[in-house]
């Protein structure tokens, strides 16, 4: 059997507990993270392409196999987010370098971004519903400390409001879980999914159901649980702002992804109407809120919580063309929405802050970042050349092709705001003239990963064809979940 | 927290616990305990210590070294157990066992490597409880 | 035994709700965990509730099982509550530091 698999978890794992030891050799740490980046992005790379040559990989942790042991499970879906992960990580680590002070900040900076990796990886890969729990709480726990550590001193509210909201719905989690195994006695999902046929019309699968929804709901901030992420993405330090927006509410998107796609099948009907709706609720007032914000880094946020409510629209179409739709504007979203927080980030290094009265007349300082964030803003806002348009016009094409008309309607009219409050905010720092001249230019070190993510946004609209069909086969390998049962339970 | 009662009794009452811990980490691949309990237990020996005699015997503020060291080393032997899994057992994680004859009590002893992983939970939670409670119980 | 365990997750959860509701940073630190507690006694209690099977191989139906997963399973969750009540407490207890007051309402109104 190949270690391909476990590799995307070992490997930032070893490499969070190598920081930790070399805490006191800043060079040594520097050579471990480049080397551990690099083979992290070459791993990924390897296992999406064998999943996509050779199917469902599966590998069982200990030896233990398949429904008693815990089994991580590489299926298109994962591989296709954990690459996205590795991306922006990868970007954001090389921001990290200019952005964090030299030894102390790094030196807490790294280890826990690595355990953040663990984490992501770990909930693409897992197979089993508890160790989801638990790699989500390696993640979060990660977040915790990078919050609490590096953030603002006066935002340390924002880091009070993710542990509670984390502890909390660790808890309902907990209750989701006892409620299916008191119903099935298992824990697999491939094997969840067989168990739980029986029990079809239970009230039980329904309210675990519900629960399960309102916990990863809370985790991509859906709409009425959305109260935690401005606050926390906005004063997060930048590269983990670009972490948290580009991929991890994602994670919660996923998560649900995989249950209503895996177990849940028989409730997609009747759970439809209400994912819809809680997906335009979220895409409009996430758009309104941003539309209120002057600061750039909080508008952003509120732009993160309204996206999120595109991407549950093409998760809730339940059809093909819908969740393919949702994969690729996952991707997309997370690429650019990355970009622009790093932008941001460039803004709060030159002036401490990214309230945007205090910013102006970018494009004479600095026209290369007036380029990134324009590419950044038309990709946001649907216009052609980048992979915004590709996005939205794929999941506006499932809409229709489903006969979704109202929600259709909804997100037309939330791009518009969407364009609206993002070329204002490009107008705003880029071009309005400004008061006074700032002392510190935009550095290499900074620019550069903006200008990659912003380069493979317009590389995604060029290219748009073959990650299109990537997302199709993905969601056409979800749609069939006989696929993910036979890989796992074959096993054994 | 410095009555003469107190101090006494932590006195006496924290080396028990300290060897009853010890007891829990070895028993606890097959019986109730393991790592983690055991931790548990030394640390809140060493936080009566702690609260019964304050800095004055042993500085624990100025030891933040020492705990990073006890949970990162705690961290590294249980990495490498599972990695041993990974090389030797061909799963990672996978855990072994052998029948170790012990000289002086003449009986058979079953070592499971999943008990070195347990030492590594055993020191990474006494490092993190310690370092936790002299955080909490810092003065301003 | 079967109506006790139900009582105590409800009167867990209540009382956690209600001292998550109160000002105090504290009570809410305390609420966090009654009800982190509670979810540790639904899952406990899941090992016997249903027709689940105990996933014993080999096992002898003659002889009683006790379901060994709920209480792995709640022991990897206490130890999860543990670290992030842990950290929640040292958290607050910097804002309480920082910011002079234990007041949720106040602590909110210091946004920068």
């Amino acid at each position: 059997m190949s270690h391909l698999l476990i590799l995307p978890v070992l490997i930032p794992l070893g490499t969070a507990i190598l920081l930790l030891i070399l805490r006191f050799l800043p060079m040594a740490r520097r050579i471990v993270i480049a080397f551990a980046g690099v083979s992290i992005l070459g791993v990924n790379i390897s296992v999406l392409s064998k999943i996509y040559k050779e199917g469902i990989q599966t590998y069982q942790l200990g030896g233990w196999p398949a429904p008693y042991g815990i089994v991580l499970v590489g299926d298109l879906l994962s591989g296709i987010m954990m690459m996205l992960g590795s991306i922006i990580a990868v970007c954001a680590l090389f921001y990290s370098f200019g952005y964090l002070k030299e030894d102390g900040q790094q030196a807490i900076f790294h280890p826990l971004f690595f355990f953040l990796w663990t984490g992501t990886n770990g909930t693409f890969l897992t197979g089993d519903i508890f160790n989801l729990f638990v790699m989500f709480e390696i993640m979060l726990m990660s977040i915790y400390s990078l919050l609490a550590m590096l953030g603002d001193k006066k935002q340390i509210e924002s880091g009070l409001k993710l542990i509670s909201m984390g502890l909390l719905s660790s808890a309902i989690f907990l209750a989701a879980v006892g409620g299916i195994y008191a119903l099935t006695g298992t824990l697999n999902m491939a094997d969840l999914a067989v168990k739980i046929k029986p029990h079809a019309g239970h009230p039980l699968v329904g309210a675990v159901a519900m629960l399960f929804l309102g916990v990863f709901g809370l985790k991509a901030a859906m709409m009425p649980m959305h109260f935690w992420l401005p606050d926390v993405h906005s004063s997060a330090p930048t590269p983990i702002s670009a972490m948290l927006s580009g991929i991890l509410i994602k994670v919660g998107v996923y998560a649900i992804i995989r249950v209503f796609c895996l177990i849940f099948v028989d409730l997609q009907g009747a759970f439809q109407p209400f994912i819809l709706t809680l997906a335009c609720i979220t895409m409009f007032m996430g758009a309104m809120g941003a539309v209120a914000q002057t600061d750039l880094k909080r508008l952003l946020a509120y732009s993160s919580v309204s996206q999120i409510g595109y991407i549950l629209m093409g998760v809730g179409f339940f059809s093909v063309a819908g969740m393919g739709a949702a994969l690729f504007y996952m991707i997309s979203h997370g690429i650019i929405k990355a970009s622009l927080f790093m932008a941001a980030g460039i803004l709060k290094k030159m002036k401490g802050t990214t309230e945007m009265s205090e910013h102006g007349n970018m494009i004479n300082i600095s026209p290369v970042f007036t380029l990134f964030f324009l590419i950044g803003v038309a990709g946001l806002g649907g216009i052609p050349p980048s992979s915004g348009f590709f996005m939205k016009f794929q999941l506006i094409k499932a809409g229709l092709d489903g006969a979704f008309y109202l929600p259709v309607f909804v997100a037309l009219v939330v791009s518009l705001f969407t364009l609206f409050y993002l070329a204002q905010s490009w107008q705003k720092v880029c071009l309005m003239p400004q008061k006074e001249e700032p002392t510190i230019r935009p550095s290499f070190k900074l620019l550069l990963p903006v200008g990659v993510l912003a380069l493979l946004c317009l590389v995604l609209g060029f290219a748009a064809d073959p990650i299109i069909t990537l997302t199709t086969a993905a969601s056409q390998q979800l749609f069939s979940p006989e696929l993910y049962i036979k890989a796992v339970m074959g096993s054994m | 927290m410095n009555s003469l009662i107190f101090r006494s009794i932590i006195k006496i009452v924290s080396p028990i616990l300290m060897l009853f811990s010890v007891y829990l980490l070895l028993r606890g691949h097959q019986l109730p305990g393991g790592g983690f309990i055991a931790g548990l237990m030394t640390s809140a020996g060493l936080v009566l210590i702690y609260l019964a005699y304050g800095c004055e015997r042993f500085d624990w503020r100025h030891r933040s070294r020492f705990f990073y060291f006890l949970f990162t080393s705690g961290l590294t032997i249980s990495f490498l157990t599972g990695l041993a899994g990974l090389f030797w057992g061909g799963f990672f994680l996978k855990s072994g066992f052998a029948h170790v004859h012990m000289p002086l009590i003449n009986e058979d002893w079953e070592f499971a490597s999943a008990a070195v992983f347990d030492f590594g939970v055993y020191l990474v939670v006494c490092g993190v409880c310690v370092s936790l409670m002299t955080m909490l119980g810092e003065e301003e | 035994m079967k109506i006790i365990l139900p009582l105590v997750i409800g009167i867990l959860f209540a009382s956690g709700t209600y001292l998550m509701l109160q000002k105090n940073i504290l009570k809410l630190v305390l609420g966090l965990a009654l009800i982190s507690h509670a979810a540790n006694v639904i899952l406990i209690s899941s090992g016997w509730i249903g027709p689940g099977q105990v996933p014993i191989l080999g096992k002898d139906d003659s002889i009683p099982f006790v379901d060994p997963i709920p209480q792995a399973l709640v022991l990897t969750a206490i130890v999860i509550g543990f670290a992030a009540l842990a950290f929640l407490l040292v958290l607050s207890l910097r804002v309480y530091r920082d910011l002079k007051t234990s007041n949720i309402e106040e602590i909110r109104g210091q946004r920068g």
